[in-house]
């Protein structure tokens, strides 16, 4: 419990305190970009003891005032240096999130978007700034970061996941790369068109994407199914890949075949219904994805669980959620059209990543991916499950940047 | 071909009689039994719909007589609360189960990945033990639908679809093109909706099969309930 303060220090202690007010007004004036020029929200911001500000979006119009209105669309909580450094653009909101203990609640979308919404002065190149596109007709919403003309990396999340499942990687790669990090069509804030999310649509997804943002050829960094549209892209596209990465891929099943017809029979429109499953439940499942869950701080879980709850209440999203793990399983092994006969005609320089406590895509594969793609790289990285950019990012970061690099 | 089929029918009436039996059975039985019903139903049947057409002949169903001699002292309406809970308690058993594909492969698979076969294969389960409890409150209620055996399950599945008590003045349904197109509609939408339904409890990330088993409880409990309701009142027109 916290002592109460004499006088002298509780004014030292709020003379430190930035003006935020003044900082808050000079953003809004500024206006939104494009990112957040549909978005009608609210956003809190908290800090402790300083206050709290709401900023409102309202088709394309942004106003701020003080205080917290109730059920806002997300909550942004941070110590009033942490969050004057992101608003003058010192740090970005993604670093505070990971390294100062910025938490969000709510809409991550939505807190990732406003990350550079406001940027218009001149802030780091390496601070990631969210942009939307029209891909395939599909509204595609991305975070950019580093410079125009550097080579572009493009990274890519996995199932159930977003953008925001590769914070870890971007400002690290951002310093001399151009990376490009896209919610996937189905997930995130991108709109859920009614695919089958089979490995190759999504890579069409992708090459479109590429030509859009004019990121061709790109080098790839994909997790879980990412990494497995990245294989994809790298296996119909190659000429539009120049690397990839692949961190915990999910490759069609080897064995378990037999079930197959029995999953045919459950369609994609399943999924009516909407998730009744709690914030605990959500948080203990993201868990699992982890060697030691504990590395992560609460708040991260919190962020992720809220997100993904967010995504769900969607049908459209949850249609395509359940969509692409049906495809991950009744993807071709075998076969012409099958993923471990087709793995072998691979040519990108590949690197594979595995986590030895993976529970979901077991570091197993690996000798069948070495037998099938005898040049590429592969590492298994101890004591990590599924994801191993949040779990060992230091380790994730220099093992990709080594092997773009060489 | 014939014979192996036969053997398939055969070993299919098996299962379902035990999966939706009142006994006690041990979770990996009842995960080994719905990962055989699964085995047994992947590739004959090319929609869900038309799986469960192919199990419900299948269900044992006890006629009044029977039930009447397995619980001597309970009156009609207490006996349909027996078969309630126990339905309820064996879907609740099947929700909970989860992993039945550890008990047809060797090592576990990732749960997540497999969830899909896990919510087919549950969901024909259920749908079984159901329509069995369905058909014991009609037989109860003395509301049982005149017809072979194909028929009258084509007709509890169309009151399991429906939510409803058979009516008995109405026209009875049948398999093979007795069912109406409106019913097959009715079925197949209530099939999704109830997959989907199982679906949520292994989103996201298989957090447990305690969801699952919840779910099922309070789905059969209300079903059962609604058709108990509508057969207690004579005459009621589904």
């Amino acid at each position: 419990m916290a002592l109460p303060l004499p006088a002298a220090a509780t004014a030292r202690r709020l003379s430190a305190v930035p003006n935020l007010d003044a900082l808050f007004s000079a953003r809004v004036r500024q206006g939104v970009g494009a990112a957040l020029a549909d978005e009608n929200a609210r956003v809190v911001f908290s800090a402790p003891p300083a206050g709290s500000w709401t900023v409102h979006f309202h088709e394309g119009r942004v106003r701020l005032s003080r205080g917290a209105v109730s059920h806002p669309d997300a909550i942004v909580t941070a110590e009033p240096a942490t969050l004057a450094a992101v608003l003058e653009g010192r740090i970005s909101g993604i670093e505070a999130f990971l390294d100062h203990g910025l938490t969000v609640r709510g809409n991550l979308a939505l807190a990732l978007q406003m990350d550079g919404a406001f940027d218009v002065g001149p802030r780091p190149p390496t601070h990631p700034v969210a942009r939307v596109r029209n891909v395939l007709g599909i509204r595609t919403a991305y975070l950019e970061a580093g410079p125009r003309d550097a080579p572009p990396v493009i990274l890519l999340h996995g199932l159930g996941a977003t953008n925001a499942s590769m914070l870890p990687l971007i400002e690290g790669l951002a310093q001399d790369h151009r990376v490009l990090a896209p919610d996937f069509p189905g997930f995130g804030a991108s709109d859920a068109p009614r695919w089958h999310y089979r490995p190759n649509e999504l890579a069409t997804w992708l090459y479109a994407f590429q030509r859009e943002v004019k990121a061709m050829p790109a080098a790839l960094v994909g997790n879980s199914l990412g990494g497995r549209v990245a294989i994809e892209a790298g296996l119909s596209h190659p000429s539009s890949v120049t690397k990839l990465v692949l961190l915990c891929p999910s490759p069609a099943f080897r064995r378990m075949r037999q079930f197959v017809p029995l999953v045919k029979l459950l369609p994609p429109d399943a999924v009516i219904a909407r998730l009744p499953v709690g914030h605990r439940a959500v948080v203990a499942g993201i868990r699992t994805m982890f060697s030691k869950p504990d590395r992560l701080p609460r708040p991260w879980y919190d962020a992720a669980a809220d997100e993904h709850a967010r995504v769900m209440r969607d049908y459209r999203h949850r249609r395509a959620f359940f969509a692409a793990l049906r495809q991950i399983y009744l993807e071709e092994a075998f076969g012409k059209e099958g993923f471990w006969d087709r793995l072998p005609t691979m040519s990108v320089p590949s690197l594979f990543i595995w986590g030895d406590r993976d529970r979901l895509v077991p570091a197993s594969f690996e000798r069948h991916i070495v037998a099938a793609v005898p040049d590429a790289q592969s590492v298994v990285l101890h004591d990590c499950g599924h994801v191993p950019q949040f779990e060992h990012p230091q380790r994730t970061n220099e093992l990709t940047r080594e092997f773009l690099d060489a | 071909m014939q014979a192996d089929d036969r053997g398939d029918r055969t070993e299919l009436s098996t299962v379902v009689s035990r999966l939706a039996d009142d006994e006690p059975l041990d979770r990996s039985t009842r995960a080994r039994l719905v990962g055989r019903l699964a085995v047994l139903m992947a590739g004959r049947s090319r929609r869900l719909y038309d799986a469960v057409l192919e199990v419900a002949p299948h269900v044992p169903i006890r006629d009044r007589e029977t039930l009447r001699a397995h619980h001597r002292n309970l009156d009609d309406d207490d006996l349909a609360q027996v078969l309630i809970a126990n339905a309820t308690r064996v879907t609740g058993a099947i929700g909970a189960a989860g992993g039945l594909l550890s008990t047809v492969e060797m090592a576990a698979p990732p749960a997540l990945l497999t969830a899909p076969v896990q919510v087919a294969a549950e969901t024909l389960a259920v749908v079984a033990v159901e329509l069995k409890l369905v058909a014991e409150l009609h037989e109860l209620y003395g509301r049982a639908p005149a017809g072979t055996p194909a028929v009258r399950a084509a007709s509890y599945l169309g009151a399991w679809a429906r939510r409803r008590g058979l009516d008995p003045f109405a026209a009875g349904g049948g398999i093979g093109g007795v069912i109406s197109g409106a019913a097959r509609r009715e079925l197949r939408q209530r099939l999704l909706r109830r997959a989907g339904r199982n679906l949520t409890t292994v989103v996201p990330f298989l957090a447990g099969a305690v969801a699952g088993a919840a779910l099922n409880q309070r789905e059969t409990r209300r079903l059962g309930e609604r058709i108990a309701a509508d057969l207690r009142r004579p005459g009621t027109r589904g």
